[in-house]
């Protein structure tokens, strides 16, 4: 369902940057337009995916199940409608309608955290995956709770010098503490299932830790004394890089195993041992999706590269190509649920 | 009636192959060991790739269903262990070459 949706979005996100002509990179990111394209992606697509891949792999990872499946289907329909319903506020340009969908949105996000935390509690088995997971999961709280504070305070007129401050805050927390943390620490899970990696040395992975979560409360710095912290245009690049760049392609790079995973366990699995099933490898090309994340990254590096220069209509061009790869990318995914 | 031996039981759980790797879990290595009554009750002690393999009730599934089809087996019994991990040196010669790993 995360999944699904999260795709649909993906690809919902894609058809818009197309249909308009990757027309937003004529506007300031900070506008409507910038604001729904980039909320699509981040919470449509990337957190949707990253909650159904979270609750599937913590269950993996801790042996035990999920504290409440109910409360899971509670979750997706009120974060989705929340979604759905923020990216449309953001898109018609109504504060009011912003800061109530952005608060559906959040308590979607607090019951996703809560159904963890009490799962990750009740386990009582603390390693960098599970306390990497606790990380992100305070952090996208933190990101979602100041997102509705941010609404709320355009909403009600507030100053634009608290703005600036919940704006850094909310990003921070977001892509650093949220996405970074959660990456990091299911990595350490996943590159070793899906490709064999036994008797590694793991001695690094607490200082990763260590220091991704200063990293995180460095924010402080910014959020207190804003006028220490200048960025500059090319920090605004390497955030993109680091979003699309590695959080994005890093969610499109698992999707192709856990995809042909979930549908084989749900169809296939119970059929082991009574009829001849299907490997992994036939439920999807691997070749195709390897080659199709290929020509994204290109486009992608095009696309970065163009825009440090200022070649708008090459950004354009490039992002157009980025889309159509990511669209046969999804339709190569979505092909897995016919075999 | 008819008799079962280690042999038999071997090459019904060749039937069961990980998805993942497509190797049958006989020559990954994943069984440990094999114990046969003279009823016909088998025990299979096995391991996964990794802990909390998500296959983990595929995987089972699929051996005994594989081992019920022997008319010589009454009952089978999955014993799924982590010690000793599973480590890739388990494989056979032939799972090690459809790998590429020789």
């Amino acid at each position: 369902m995360f999944l699904n949706t999260g795709l649909a979005l993906f690809a919902a996100f894609h058809l818009l940057a197309l249909a308009s002509g990757y027309g937003w990179l004529d506007a300031h990111p900070r506008s409507p337009g910038g604001w729904a394209a980039a909320h699509l992606l981040v919470l449509g697509w990337a957190t949707m995916t990253a909650m159904g891949a979270a609750y599937q792999l913590l269950h993996v990872v801790l042996q035990t199940k999920l504290h409440s499946e109910g409360l899971a289907y509670v979750h997706y329909a009120v974060y989705a409608l929340g979604t759905v319903g923020l990216v449309l506020a953001f898109r018609a340009f109504s504060p009011a309608a912003i800061t109530a969908f952005g608060a559906l949105a959040a308590c979607g996000i607090a019951l996703f955290a809560w159904n963890l935390a009490r799962t990750l509690l009740r386990a009582r088995q603390w390693n960098t995956v599970t306390l990497s997971t606790a990380g992100a999961l305070a952090c996208l709280v933190l990101a979602a709770l100041i997102g509705v504070a941010m609404g709320a305070s355009f909403w009600l007129g507030a100053g634009s010098a608290l703005h600036a401050r919940l704006f850094t805050a909310h990003l921070w927390f977001g892509a650093i503490g949220w996405f970074g943390l959660l990456i990091t620490g299911y990595t350490y899970k996943l590159l070793p299932m899906f490709y064999l990696a036994h008797g590694y040395p793991r001695r690094l992975e607490g200082v990763v830790l260590l220091l991704w979560s200063a990293a995180v409360l460095a924010l402080l710095v910014a959020v207190f004394f804003p006028q220490a912290v200048s960025i500059p245009r090319a920090a605004h690049l390497a955030g993109a890089a680091y979003l699309w760049g590695w959080v994005g392609f890093t969610i499109l790079g698992y999707l192709s195993k856990i995809v042909p995973f979930l549908w084989w366990t749900h169809k296939y699995g119970p059929k082991v041992g009574k009829e001849p099933v299907p490997s992994l490898a036939e439920l999807l090309n691997d070749r195709l999706a390897g080659r199709t994340l290929a020509v994204m990254a290109l486009a992608f590096l095009l696309f970065m590269a163009a825009l440090a220069a200022g070649w708008i209509p090459l950004a354009k061009a490039s992002g157009m190509v980025l889309s159509l790869a990511a669209l046969g990318y999804t339709i190569l995914l979505a092909k897995t649920f016919t075999k | 009636m008819a008799t079962l031996t280690k042999t038999d039981v071997e090459d019904l759980l060749r039937q069961v192959v990980d998805p993942e790797l497509g190797v049958n879990i006989v020559d990954l290595g994943l069984v440990y060991h094999i114990e046969i009554t003279t009823e016909g009750d088998v025990t299979v002690t096995m391991t996964l790739t990794t802990p909390g393999c998500p296959l983990h009730e595929a995987m089972i599934t699929g051996v005994e269903e594989s081992l019920r089809r022997h008319p010589a087996v009454r009952d089978v019994r999955v014993q799924l262990v982590w010690s000793p991990p599973w480590t890739p040196e388990r494989m056979s010669e032939a799972a090690k070459r459809q790998l590429g790993m020789r």
